[in-house]
């Protein structure tokens, strides 16, 4: 519009509706970034019942596939399996007895980890194999805080809080790429350095050329495996690596718990 | 009817990304199972964006929603993949309705 030769611009519609987008844009990243914890603690609450039903949906699913595909064999496997039922019977006797002699002689030994260490015990809510991560229903209003150690019934260590939400927390593996600390091997008398290679795969390095070390011996945390409590499990020793070129051995270690299998775990809020 | 229709495709292209992502986290695949299924969530995106009207924010709106859900599940803090599925989806439609012309999907 002219007005005594003065050009007066009327903002363009277009222009405004892409100053809008482009505004609430940068305001949910932002509104994201800031209350990232809030609301991935609300949202992991929100979808964790659809993750439920699918997760039910996929078992039924999968079953029923494998039955129909291996429906040849079910004949064949039932005949071995009432066998299996009437041998395990018999076992089942015998090992009542040797649960009864096995709870007296843990108590006995106070091998129990209750008597070790306050521990919480969380279901699994989520895995990211790839990423070695897990999700736990349990968070800062159970207690559970970054950095605690997250072990199995049997004493097998699982991984670490790296980030805990209001009702939830999120654990890497010990086979996560951050995850470094050091590692004794049974019955060889030396240290190591786990590390995290990701893949559901962890390395022990820093192994001594002259120390012996062999496919099968079994890693124990130390006291210095900082956030991890002396005497827990770890792996076995899948492969070793001695390359001359190299000052240290290197082995490939599998670690004690699957992943794929692993249902319930428990964080260690307090070793006493 | 169309009107009524919009949303309800929104929501079930929602549920679906929601479905996928789960899935990822769950149990039963593979380890290496993230990049089909990425594959297929952006296959998805791709040909939402490329076959809707050009004025309409609906492609944009499930990149969103992936982003957030990728986001979620995934190790990292929220915001990263988010943003880059959203602005990917804004270029692509930017560019589709500025270069392309699609005659069926106006």
């Amino acid at each position: 519009m002219a007005m005594n030769g003065i050009h007066i611009r009327r903002p363009n519609k277009k222009r405004r509706n892409a100053v809008i987008v482009v505004v609430t844009l940068f305001a949910s990243i932002f509104s994201l970034v800031v209350f990232s914890d809030g609301i991935t603690n609300s949202s992991l609450g929100l979808t964790r019942p659809f993750q439920a039903a699918v997760w039910g949906a996929g078992d039924s699913v999968f079953g029923w596939t494998f039955s129909l595909i291996r429906a040849g064999d079910l004949k064949r496997e039932m005949d071995s399996l009432m066998d299996d039922k009437e041998r395990l019977t018999a076992e089942v006797v015998k090992l009542r007895d040797l649960r009864q002699e096995n709870d007296a002689l843990r108590q006995a030994l106070n091998l129990g980890m209750d008597k070790d260490f306050d521990l919480v015990m969380a279901s699994i809510s989520g895995k990211d194999i790839l990423n070695d991560t897990i999700v736990i229903d349990k968070g800062a209003n159970d207690g559970v805080f970054e950095g605690m150690p997250v072990v199995t019934e049997k004493r097998v260590a699982v991984g670490r809080v790296s980030k805990a939400f209001d009702d939830f927390s999120r654990v890497v593996l010990v086979t996560h790429e951050e995850i470094v600390f050091e590692a004794e091997v049974q019955g060889r008398n030396f240290i190591g350095l786990i590390e995290g290679s990701g893949g559901s795969v962890a390395r022990l390095t820093l192994i001594p050329k002259d120390k012996e070390i062999a496919e099968g011996d079994a890693l124990l945390t130390t006291s210095l495996s900082g956030s991890f409590p002396q005497g827990l499990f770890i792996g076995l020793v899948r492969e070793v690596k001695n390359m001359d070129s190299q000052s240290f051995q290197e082995a490939e270690i599998t670690p004690f718990f699957n992943i794929r299998r692993l249902n319930r775990v428990f964080i260690i809020t307090n070793q006493k | 009817m169309g009107d009524l229709l919009r949303p309800i495709k929104l929501f079930f292209g929602v549920l679906f990304l929601l479905f996928l992502f789960s899935l990822q986290t769950g149990p039963f695949l593979p380890p290496n199972s993230i990049l089909p299924i990425l594959a297929l969530s952006l296959s998805i995106l791709f040909f939402w964006i490329l076959f809707e009207r050009p004025d309409r924010p609906d492609g944009v709106i499930l990149a969103a929603f992936a982003g957030f859900f990728w986001d979620l599940f995934s190790p990292d803090s929220l915001g990263y993949r988010f943003s880059v599925l959203i602005i990917s989806a804004i270029a692509l439609k930017f560019i589709l309705s500025r270069y392309v012309r699609i005659p069926f999907s106006k």
